[in-house]
């Protein structure tokens, strides 16, 4: 079985899959692409918004999309730096 | 005296300088990460700089304010033995977060749990500053010392990742025995060898090394893992790759 992903693995994951789509991806695929169920995904996203890392565009009235903001990209950039203080230091 | 103070200025701008660096950069990563676990250790070093600044104000108050109030004096040693055993307790609490939020995660026990520590350190220093002495805060800072040692001895040895040994957990491993020891060592001296002053000298070389490991060990990670603009994928572009991957193979 699997090993369960941890919460800051998900983050990484759903932040990185709206990289890959060009930094504009629909909530479908971005669902999809975090292998998260609807609910995990709703609290994920809306705490990732919270937080400032994602924010969503209204393209027509039905139609939406998240990207990444700044500090969405900084996460990524430093991502392997916060796993290795957490390894080292058995945190 | 002269000679006292200034060794006891260059032990304090050491540690304190030490503190700075392993909190500004924990706290930078904390913000992007909300990893408590960080968050935690972080505010242990903030703690120990402030305890350590204290210690220098005590350290000065008694060696040149002759005519100071005793009650001042006694709260002043009160702070710095309470910021110092929080220190302790946090360093301590940085490895066992996630086992307790394991029990229970919500808000409420989060906050009681961490009122709970600044609590124990406040009874602590206060039972301390009643008996006249610093003995507890030597037993607290010892099971600290020794609790996160046994904590991150077992991280080592039953991490899944083989590579392990090799990073940075080994050299911080090896610096809380030492800050252990030097502890031990420091606390045999004060309470039961008088003889010995130069002990309390080597013990601030050791707890000092110990401070400047640790700090070498978020730097090293903070920088060996650092962002690279031209290697970092997510600002890649074809055109970008092309142009590396030539300049790559012209070196």
């Amino acid at each position: 079985m699997a090993k369960k992903r941890e919460r800051l693995e998900v983050i990484h994951d759903i932040l990185r899959s709206i990289m890959d789509n060009k930094n504009a991806v629909k909530p479908t695929r971005l669902l999809y692409d975090s292998n998260l169920s609807p609910q995990m995904f709703k609290e994920y996203v809306e705490e990732l918004q919270g937080k400032g890392f994602i924010e969503q565009k209204m393209i027509d009235e039905d139609k939406r999309l998240y990207s990444l903001t700044t500090k969405g990209f900084e996460f990524l950039q430093k991502y392997k730096t916060i796993l290795a203080l957490i390894q080292d230091f058995g945190l | 005296m002269v000679g006292a103070f200034f060794v006891e200025l260059l032990y304090t701008l050491i540690v304190v300088f030490c503190c700075i660096v392993i909190a500004k950069h924990t706290r930078c990563l904390y913000n992007l990460s909300f990893h408590n676990g960080i968050k935690y250790f972080g505010e242990a070093f903030v703690f120990w700089g402030l305890g350590y600044i204290v210690r220098l104000v005590y350290i000065i108050s008694l060696l040149y304010i002759n005519s100071m109030n005793s009650i001042v004096l006694s709260i002043i040693h009160l702070a710095f033995e309470y910021l110092l055993t929080l220190g302790g307790f946090f360093l301590v609490y940085s490895l066992i977060w996630r086992l307790l939020d394991e029990m229970t995660s919500s808000f409420l026990a989060v906050r009681f749990r961490i009122l709970s520590l600044h609590l124990l350190a406040l009874a602590l220093s206060l039972v301390d500053m009643a008996i006249n002495t610093t003995q507890l805060l030597y037993i607290v800072q010892l099971f600290a010392l020794g609790y996160a040692g046994i904590l991150t001895y077992d991280h080592w040895k039953t991490s899944e990742k083989k590579s392990m040994k090799d990073t940075f957990a080994s050299l911080y491993l090896i610096a809380l025995c030492a800050a252990f020891i030097g502890y031990l060592v420091n606390y045999i001296a004060e309470f039961f060898i008088y003889q010995f002053p130069w002990v309390r000298f080597i013990t601030y070389i050791f707890t000092s090394s110990v401070f400047a490991i640790i700090m070498y060990g978020v730097l090293r990670i903070v920088y060996s893992t650092a962002y690279c603009e031209r290697c970092c994928p997510y600002t890649y572009n074809k055109k970008q790759e092309k142009k590396h991957g030539k300049k790559t193979r012209k070196a």
